[in-house]
């Protein structure tokens, strides 16, 4: 991973741990984002259009179907081309 | 002396065939989920009523131990919905068997308490306010009286209100927890067999009560989901008001229902998406204007019809989804019902959709017309309502021509193209609503 990747790793983590109230720390790449951190389907959409809005990019409809934790999300959003919709 | 309060709810689909297919689609049984992991408000009243002195144990069905064995109370009160109520009359039946007395309340027992009365050593008719601490005192002195009819207005007051025991959820696995502000609704819709019918007039909770009790149920379940067990919650707009601005420092999600009048008023919209709602559910019945007549006595919803698509659109712009209601095979109905209203669902972009029949629960002014109209398939039916099983003959279609159209309707409107269509929109909603880091701050 370059270093670029991992600022933006670690600016994707800051931004769910911002959107779910919780420290850095205390939120693991693999908690399950409605069976561990509590979000339902709306909550998800909605961190979902935050993370677009924040780093200017357009997820799939698969995608905001399947991503279930911070770790699928990252990769989601590393795949997805900058500012241009999938 | 130990009480147990079973709680019966949720649906079973008899229709194998729209079973197997609600399964592949999540919209359609994610609402029937909820409602079937709710616990039940109406016996953490009960237990709130019960004198200090008295042990209580709260329970699900499903948390029952298995067929032959009762866990042991001296007393057992079961609360059930119309779908559930055979299964509740079995298991009343055998507690009473194993020699432990039973009271029955609930909607469905105010509505039937003759049938309810033959299963139980008492019922309960109407809320338990009223009612459940003067049979707890009959029942200790050996006087327990065969029928209790609990108030049907002034339940909120002191002397009668008591706040739900939500201390009995801690530990125990749900993601929602309801809270109720009012009963009733001033609609009084011919098919509704909620709270109006154990209510006289509209009752509303003052605002300070149930903020205490959302307060009590957060110091219980942190970061819960809210969800009022209220059938139309903003119908005092003053009340509302205060509701919401009251609520908003809480910092909570929640849901609601209501109805489309809402939409009427700009500064109930700024305050209901500030306070954390997520969605309201409204039943718009209809998306064809001519069905709505006779739905309500006053024609409330015909004559607000016209204002449909621009209420959702107010609403849904807030940020507040709305979940829009329509029943399929009202009297005004004809084979077009379902592509009209799969048209209506893609026009309206609605975020979330609930699609029923009408069901003709005993005891409401439905059940009586259709009865009178000879228009009933079975005597007896309760298992089958379930909101998605026709127990009616349709004035204008089939029977069969329903159930497929109700099926039809069905696989056009949960498709995943249709959700992700109605996901998409919802984030476009969220996404022009803030700015990233304020989105954020939401949270």
């Amino acid at each position: 991973m370059t270093a670029q990747e991992r600022i933006a790793e670690a600016s994707i983590r800051m931004t769910v741990a911002q959107f779910i109230g919780q420290d850095l720390g205390q939120v693991s790449e693999t908690a399950d984002f409605s069976e561990d951190l509590g979000m339902d389907s709306l909550d998800r959409l909605e961190l979902m259009a935050a993370v677009e809005k924040e780093y200017d990019v357009t997820l799939s409809d698969q995608e905001l179907s399947s991503v279930s934790n911070m770790r699928e999300l990252i990769r989601a959003l590393a795949a997805a081309p900058a500012g241009r919709p999938q | 002396m130990r009480v147990g309060l079973i709680a019966m709810s949720g649906v079973r689909v008899r229709d194998k065939e729209l079973a197997a297919l609600g399964v592949t689609l999540p919209q359609f049984v994610n609402r029937g989920k909820v409602i079937a992991t709710l616990p039940s408000l109406g016996l953490l009243t009960v237990a709130a009523l019960t004198p200090d002195d008295v042990e209580v144990a709260y329970r699900e069905i499903d948390e029952l131990p298995p067929e032959g064995e009762l866990e042991p109370f001296d007393l057992v009160g079961i609360s059930s919905f119309t779908a559930m109520i055979e299964d509740a009359y079995l298991l009343a039946d055998r507690y009473r068997a194993a020699g432990i007395p039973v009271v029955l309340g609930g909607l469905h027992v105010s509505l039937m308490p003759d049938e309810a009365a033959t299963h139980a050593d008492a019922i309960v008719v109407n809320g338990a306010e009223g009612a459940w601490p003067g049979l707890i005192e009959d029942f200790r002195a050996g006087r327990l009286r065969p029928r209790y009819d609990g108030l049907r207005a002034g339940v909120f007051e002191p002397g009668h209100y008591a706040k739900p025991r939500f201390d009995l959820l801690r530990d125990r696995p749900y993601n929602r927890i309801t809270v109720q502000t009012s009963r009733g609704c001033p609609h009084d819709c011919e098919f509704c067999a909620a709270s109006l019918r154990i209510t006289s007039s509209y009752q509303q909770k003052p605002v300070d009560l149930v903020i205490e009790e959302i307060r009590t149920a957060l110091e219980v379940k942190q970061n819960i989901f809210f969800e009022l067990a209220d059938d139309n919650t903003f119908v005092n707009r003053k009340w509302s008001k205060a509701f919401l601005k009251a609520v908003r420092p809480l910092g909570i999600s929640w849901f609601t229902e209501t109805d489309v009048s809402v939409a009427e008023d700009e500064e109930l919209l700024d305050l209901l998406a500030e306070s954390g709602c997520k969605q309201i559910l409204i039943g718009l019945e209809s998306p064809n204007a001519n069905s709505l007549n006779g739905v309500d006595p006053r024609h409330w919803k015909r004559r607000h019809f016209d204002g449909y698509l621009g209420a959702i659109e107010r609403i849904q712009s807030r940020g507040v989804t709305v979940n829009g209601c329509f029943v399929v095979g009202l009297d005004g109905d004809t084979e077009t019902i379902f592509e009209k209203l799969r048209d209506f669902v893609v026009e309206s972009k609605l975020l979330e959709v609930q699609v029923t029949v009408p069901t003709p629960f005993p005891g409401t002014p439905l059940y009586r017309r259709l009865r009178a109209e000879g228009r009933l398939l079975q005597e007896r039916f309760w298992d089958r309502c379930t909101l998605f099983d026709v127990n009616f003959q349709p004035k204008h279609m089939s029977v069969g021509e329903l159930e497929a159209g109700l099926r039809w309707l069905f696989s056009e409107i949960y498709t995943d193209r249709e959700l992700a269509r109605r996901r998409r929109h919802y984030m476009e909603i969220v996404k022009s609503k803030a700015g990233p880091k304020e989105m954020v701050a939401m949270q």
